[in-house]
């Protein structure tokens, strides 16, 4: 049986090690809960320069939006059910969130932190 | 109003919007809870992308300043009618919600009245200058429709990259100190461009791809479009 050049055996598992990593790599979970048309925690800190998932719990009895320009991202939230939105990698700084049915009470921030790098 | 947009296809889109509105609203839960709870983005990125596709094809006509075939023509109104209705029941679901949770309804529907005078208003004037620089200039219509189709890719980009089926770069540049998302010129540009403050590279790429698509289109189109008529020309000489 004819075996493969050096190089390609090197390329191939490069190439599987790059498509893996991500596959199995754990993405760091945060909980926000929303509650009397309010988010909390209001203010949430994730690593820099890393992908994370926010799981929105709406214990409301009424509909809500998560909405952020500033992550571009909207979610419609159904009563008594949670959303997932992915968020990230970003770089230092800070993030707002809000509800778009009530945006006066359901609003926080997500602090994107350098020294939580990985 | 595109001049093949006559009075029975309008009342097609009317009776199908407010069908696909009935239908997408009171099944709207179940579809937010299909693919694990990724229900909503994955139709909606399908939806984007049937309307992109269905207005690609029809833009050759633009070019070819021909009328769009009775397929192209169908295929056209079912995505118009479909992305119509999702928007649609998306206001209804904001609207209804606010309504039961206010105590001052009439301010509800002053807000709601104001906001469609201003839609109705935008969209004719858009509709009237579209009109007017389409008589002087064919290419500028169709640069500006390209625009508005590379806008359209990046949504379902957008919806894809929420639920991580694709994943997000960092941010290229950030331009939000002269446009921010969440202003009125930021919400204009965005419906008409595409426009965000802080893209990612697949953003860009999503972007610079559909025009590229639209430019090739163009040359292609308005070649084949030249030819026939010079040789109509010379047909009619002989």
């Amino acid at each position: 049986m004819k075996m493969l050049p050096r190089w390609k055996i090197v390329s191939l598992l490069f190439l599987m090690t790059s498509i893996s990593q991500p596959l199995f790599a754990k993405t760091q979970e945060f909980y926000i809960t929303l509650k009397d048309h309010v988010f909390t925690p209001s203010e949430i800190m994730i690593p820099a320069n890393t992908k994370v998932k926010l799981i929105i719990i709406n214990n409301d009895k009424t509909l809500e939006e998560f909405d952020s320009f500033d992550l571009n991202r909207e979610k419609v939230l159904f009563p008594g059910k949670q959303g997932r939105v992915f968020v990230g990698p970003l770089p230092p700084g800070k993030y707002e969130y809000f509800g778009e049915y009530f945006p006066n009470t359901a609003r926080g921030i997500i602090i994107v932190e350098a020294q939580n790098a990985d | 109003m595109p001049n093949f947009l006559n009075r029975q296809s309008s009342f097609a889109i009317l009776l199908g919007t407010l069908i696909g509105v009935y239908c997408f609203y009171t099944n709207i839960e179940h579809i937010s809870e299909m693919f694990d709870g990724d229900g909503i983005e994955i139709f909606n990125s399908v939806v984007n992308f049937a309307m992109y596709i269905s207005l690609l094809f029809v833009s050759i006509n633009l070019i070819k300043g021909t009328k769009p075939s009775n397929t192209k023509y169908l295929g056209l109104l079912i995505a118009a009618t479909i992305y119509t209705a999702t928007n649609l029941s998306e206001f209804f679901l904001f609207f209804l919600t606010l309504w039961s949770n206010q105590t001052v309804v009439s301010n509800i529907l002053v807000g709601v009245l104001f906001g469609l005078g201003i839609c109705v208003s935008f969209s004719v004037l858009l509709a009237l200058s579209l009109q007017g620089i389409k008589a002087k200039s064919a290419a500028l219509t169709y640069s500006l429709v390209a625009l508005y189709l590379a806008g359209l890719a990046t949504k379902s980009l957008q919806y894809l990259q929420q639920i991580d089926v694709i994943n997000v770069g960092n941010f290229i540049w950030d331009t939000s100190q002269y446009i921010s998302d969440s202003s009125e010129y930021g919400y204009i540009c965005n419906a008409l461009f595409g426009y965000i403050a802080s893209p990612t590279i697949e953003y860009l790429v999503t972007y610079f791809m559909s025009l590229l698509i639209c430019t090739i289109l163009y040359f292609v189109f308005s070649h084949q479009s030249n030819v026939r008529e010079e040789l109509n020309v010379v047909g009619g000489a002989k």
